[in-house]
């Protein structure tokens, strides 16, 4: 195990913007980092500036052992896009790297060690790990609030960095990957506080072009995907999404992307592939339609069929119903059997019973 | 009605393997920070830490433990140095039995529990009908099915669960004639529910226990977890009266390419021959649950 002095220069700053998922999810983060093998880090908490969630985050706090209560900082902020957020916390953090671990994100406890092992070969680049995704949801478990997952931790990660695969959509988690700080300073980055939906893949994106990404191959972190947690409503923020600013500026790749692009699914394949998929599936809902409209006609079929014989059936019966009244008339009334009378074994005699 | 005291005393159970100094030292400085939360909340009387070490060798001389002992302001640290590879089972009834609690606290050695956890299982076990409960693990959730009105659950894991010891010592503790390190746990949970004690989960009372993944999510076992979980499969299915189930596993593992798998037949047979094997019990199947090679119904695959 590895840690750095409180206090000292640490290797990797974690920027946790807090209040999406509730302080369970903070909980459960911040034990993560406990965990770790590597405790060479800080916690930079940035907060929503609303007094119930500071003092949720300070209960939070206070109930760490010293190995992450001493390495954690919490920032207040009033600022409401992502970028924002994560600008008001990289303000405040000093570490040679930095990531961003959302809150209820978990990370496995070689998360810091597998980033700081690459640091030395890294030479700067941003540095990438695989994260694994996976379903929960916030429950009330014998009345108390907990989380629980719903569903088997899946791969979305390429193992590979493909720029143009990351341009398409946002496949690598935030935890997932971390850059090096001195950007800042050598280069002005920060995060786009104009987007308003995801700031990470919008920094992923540029940075990958910029400075370039190491794959580091192994899974160490998992992010959850939230069933019944409310989504921010985007209309309501002026602004653009990240998919408009990669829209509107250029990509450039690097050697060995033009390859892949041909030799896989480029965007071009990728489009063709969706529409041949929409096309299938339409080619499936069309057969089903038809499947249901033979149905249909069955079942009518046999509808009117059931009231064709149930027509006839009646007829029978009143037919029955005259020669029995007939038969009323024409011979005596039967005896009915003794107790203990059994049948014949004649059949001539059968249904009859004999003393 | 309840048996629990409003503020209890906790031994932690725990075995240690080969593992290093720092890990103790993270264990005790947790425990500590857990016992200090739950000590605030009124719920803990005492907290002793109880080290078992069954390495080669051990891993802390006197100046380490006393030093482990002075860092600490609200847990008592004990260290014993076992001289023998006890496993899990046997070791925790040795830490059970030269140490004195209202409740036993199942933990392995590289676990890390958050602030509250220990305040969680507190507050569930002052329901004196449940003889043990569990936290959730992560960051890899155990996909083992509960009830989430109640948290009721076939089994709870020895990673880290909260026991109450007059339940624990009322079922003999571990079976530590049958089992060495793995299912040891789900065998003594079927016994405590058998004895009328309920099982339950509580995910609000989490801990860390690191695993890993491989690329695709998926859990990879070391291959001393494939080994012991063979063999375990075996003699949990011989012992809770499930031939079928044996007759099935045994199949699947001469059929394995994998030696442990062959290993843990062998030993199988071996005790099987020897007429060492534990007395067959719940001839009704009540209480052992086997579901597609689990002891539970999973949520999930893993």
């Amino acid at each position: 195990m590895t840690a750095t002095e409180p206090g000292g220069v640490p290797f990797i700053s974690v920027l946790v913007p807090v209040g999406t998922v509730g302080d369970q999810g903070l909980r459960e983060t911040l034990l993560c980092l406990a965990g770790q093998d590597d405790t060479d880090l800080e916690v930079v908490l940035v907060v929503l500036d609303d007094e119930a969630t500071v003092v949720a985050t300070e209960t939070v706090v206070a109930d760490q052992p010293p190995r992450i209560s001493a390495r954690v900082r919490v920032v207040r902020t009033d600022a409401r896009t992502p970028g924002a957020v994560r600008n008001a916390g990289l303000a405040h953090a000093r570490g040679r790297y930095v990531t961003v671990l959302p809150e209820g994100d978990l990370v496995l406890g070689s998360w810091v060690r597998a980033f700081r092992d690459a640091e030395a070969s890294a030479s700067g680049r941003l540095v990438r790990a695989l994260g694994v995704v996976q379903e929960h949801a916030l429950v009330e478990v014998a009345g108390v609030p907990s989380v629980r997952a719903q569903g088997s931790p899946r791969s979305e990660s390429p193992e590979q960095f493909s720029l143009w695969q990351h341009a398409l959509e946002p496949l690598t988690q935030p935890s997932a990957w971390a850059w090096p700080r001195a950007l800042v300073g050598t280069h002005d980055v920060a995060y786009d506080e104009d987007v308003v939906d995801d700031a990470d893949w919008e920094l992923l994106l540029r940075l990958g072009q910029l400075v370039g990404v190491v794959d580091l191959g192994v899974v160490t972190s998992l992010h959850r995907d939230w069933s019944g947690v409310e989504e921010p409503d985007l209309k309501a923020t002026a602004g653009p999404t990240a998919r408009d600013v990669l829209d509107a500026r250029p990509l450039l790749v690097p050697a060995g992307e033009a390859g892949r692009m041909r030799s896989g699914a480029s965007p071009g394949a990728a489009v063709r592939e969706f529409v041949d998929e929409l096309a299938s599936r339409d080619e499936l809902i069309r057969l089903k339609d038809d499947h249901i409209r033979n149905i249909e006609a069955l079942l009518e079929d046999r509808e009117a069929r059931v009231t064709r014989l149930q027509e006839r059936l009646d007829k029978r019966t009143a037919q029955v119903e005259k020669l029995r009244a007939r038969l009323r008339i024409d011979a005596p009334a039967e005896e009915s059997p003794a107790p203990g009378a059994r049948p014949t074994e004649d059949d001539r005699g059968r249904g009859w019973f004999r003393r | 009605m309840n048996d629990t005291p409003a503020a209890a005393s906790v031994a932690v159970l725990t075995v240690l393997y080969g593992n290093a100094p720092e890990a103790v030292t993270r264990t005790v400085e947790v425990f500590d920070n857990a016992a200090r939360i739950a000590a605030r909340a009124g719920l803990l009387s005492r907290l002793v830490l109880a080290f078992g070490d069954a390495s080669p060798e051990p891993l802390l001389d006197d100046q380490q433990v006393a030093h482990l002992q002075g860092s600490t302001g609200s847990i008592e640290v004990t260290y014993e140095f076992f001289d023998e590879n006890t496993g899990t089972s046997r070791g925790q009834n040795r830490l059970s039995r030269s140490t004195s609690s209202d409740l036993v606290l199942l933990c392995n050695p590289d676990v890390v529990p958050e602030g509250r956890a220990l305040v969680r299982l507190l507050e569930t076990l002052a329901d004196p009908s449940i003889g043990l409960a569990e936290a959730k693990q992560q960051p890899v959730e155990h996909p083992k099915d509960y009830d989430v009105a109640t948290g009721d659950t076939s089994w709870g894991s020895g990673a880290f669960s909260l026991v109450r010891r007059s339940a624990f010592e009322e079922v003999g503790g571990f079976d530590e004639a049958t089992f060495f390190l793995y299912c040891d746990d789900v065998d003594l949970s079927w016994r405590l529910r058998e004895a009328g004690h309920r099982v339950v989960n509580h995910p609000a009372a989490v801990v860390f226990h690191d695993k890993d993944l491989s690329a695709s999510g998926g859990w990879v076992p070391t291959e001393a977890e494939r080994y012991y979980s063979a063999e375990a499969a075996l003699l949990l299915a011989h012992k809770w009266s499930r031939d079928d189930v044996l007759e099935e596993v045994l199949q699947m593992l001469d059929g394995s390419r994998e030696e442990v798998h062959h290993r843990a037949v062998a030993e199988f047979r071996r005790r099987l021959g020897a007429g060492t094997l534990a007395p067959q019990r719940d001839a009704e199947h009540v209480v052992g649950t086997f579901v597609d090679g689990n002891y539970a119904a999973h949520r999930f695959a893993l």
